[in-house]
């Protein structure tokens, strides 16, 4: 089943921490059922859900009554998808602001792989833009190495300023 | 030709001196032959007899005997001496026409010869200005040109060079440039002016990076 989890859970760790919740809930979940099943009335309070836990499941539920195997479904993929590990890391000239991740993202989300993870760094040596490494590739969109590239071009950009 | 004449006058040396004596041999020969013969002649008509002659008749005789000798002997020599008189003044008579040819001719041949080489040393001075002249003139056509040749090549060094050093300022000015951009800006980075900017490099690159994760997945 497709899903995209949040954008605003990004990293490997934010993805475990997401997974427990899960979890929690879907221990608590089960044993709720049971009681149910016994018409017993369950004793232990939902565990307390983040709202990308509660977006996520929603979004996998795809709008159907919530039940064991859907959960047991959605952690199952959750794993597989940790198991994949496929992540990709950014790094930009200052800590990342909430907006600009949740952006990127959802870009990375939209466009490349929905259950993607990306992690963002920061080093102000790169001046601004970005560089990009997935694995064994790098991508160096960053303004230091437009700088560097183009500094040849300098004196002839001078020479035509009037 | 110096050999030729020597022949000829050794020649005519040896010809002057055979007719010389062999006349004088002749005569000699003849006068010695000729008294023999009437001795013979008379002797053999008349049976010999001994002559017995005095001391002064003997004497006598001898004395004309001696006498006559002396006399043919002094004609001899005289007509020797006369005859050798004739032939020094005929050799030196010859000897004097062909020295006077062979100078003449000598001298005909070294004027001559003279002449050829003052016209040959002239000839050659006349050469050996026009090829000074030519040489000159192909000497300062040369020096023109490898002056020409060297002023090409000494600008080109220099046109060379001052582009070297041009390259290398505008090197030196592009790098410092950058360094100084980059010790500015990496200071107080503002990262939400960059958001649209960053979001277009992405979309700019989106083919590259799905490529790169679809290769690896």
């Amino acid at each position: 089943m497709t899903y995209k989890i949040p954008p605003s859970i990004s990293s490997l760790s934010e993805l475990s921490n997401l997974m427990i919740e899960i979890k929690k809930y879907s221990s608590w979940y089960s044993s709720h059922s049971i009681m149910q099943m016994v018409s017993k009335k369950s004793q232990i309070n939902p565990p307390k859900l983040s709202t990308e836990a509660v977006a996520l499941i929603k979004e996998y539920s795809g709008g159907k009554p919530l039940n064991k195997t859907i959960l047991s479904n959605l952690i199952y993929d959750l794993e597989k998808n940790k198991k994949n590990n496929e992540i990709v890391t950014i790094t930009l000239a200052a800590p990342v602001t909430n907006e600009i991740k949740n952006n990127l993202v959802n870009w990375f989300r939209d466009n490349i792989n929905p259950t993607i993870l990306v992690n963002f760094q920061f080093s102000a040596t790169i001046l601004g833009g970005m560089v990009v490494r997935y694995k064994s590739r790098i991508y160096d969109w960053s303004f230091r190495k437009k700088i560097l590239d183009n500094r040849l071009n300098f004196p002839e950009i001078l020479t035509n300023v009037q | 030709m110096d050999q030729l004449t020597l022949l000829q006058i050794f020649l005519i040396l040896d010809a002057l001196l055979i007719g010389i004596f062999i006349p004088i041999a002749i005569r000699h020969a003849y006068e010695h032959f000729k008294k023999p013969k009437e001795n013979i002649v008379k002797h053999s008509t008349v049976s010999p007899q001994p002559i017995r002659l005095s001391p002064e008749a003997r004497e006598k005789l001898i004395q004309r005997t001696q006498a006559n000798l002396q006399a043919i002997m002094d004609r001899a020599a005289s007509e020797f001496e006369h005859n050798l008189t004739e032939v020094s003044n005929n050799l030196n008579r010859n000897f004097e026409k062909i020295a006077s040819g062979i100078i003449v001719n000598e001298t005909k041949r070294y004027q001559l010869t003279i002449a050829n080489l003052i016209k040959q040393v002239e000839e050659n001075s006349k050469n050996a200005n026009t090829e000074f002249e030519n040489n000159q003139a192909s000497i300062g056509t040369e020096l023109k040109n490898t002056e020409e040749k060297l002023e090409t090549q000494l600008r080109a060094k220099i046109k060379e060079k001052q582009d070297k050093l041009i390259q290398d300022i505008d090197t030196k000015l592009a790098d410092a440039v950058a360094s100084f951009l980059t010790d500015t800006l990496q200071h107080n980075v503002d990262l939400g002016a960059q958001n649209e900017y960053l979001l277009a490099t992405l979309e700019e690159h989106k083919e590259d990076l799905k490529g790169s994760v679809s290769d690896d997945i």
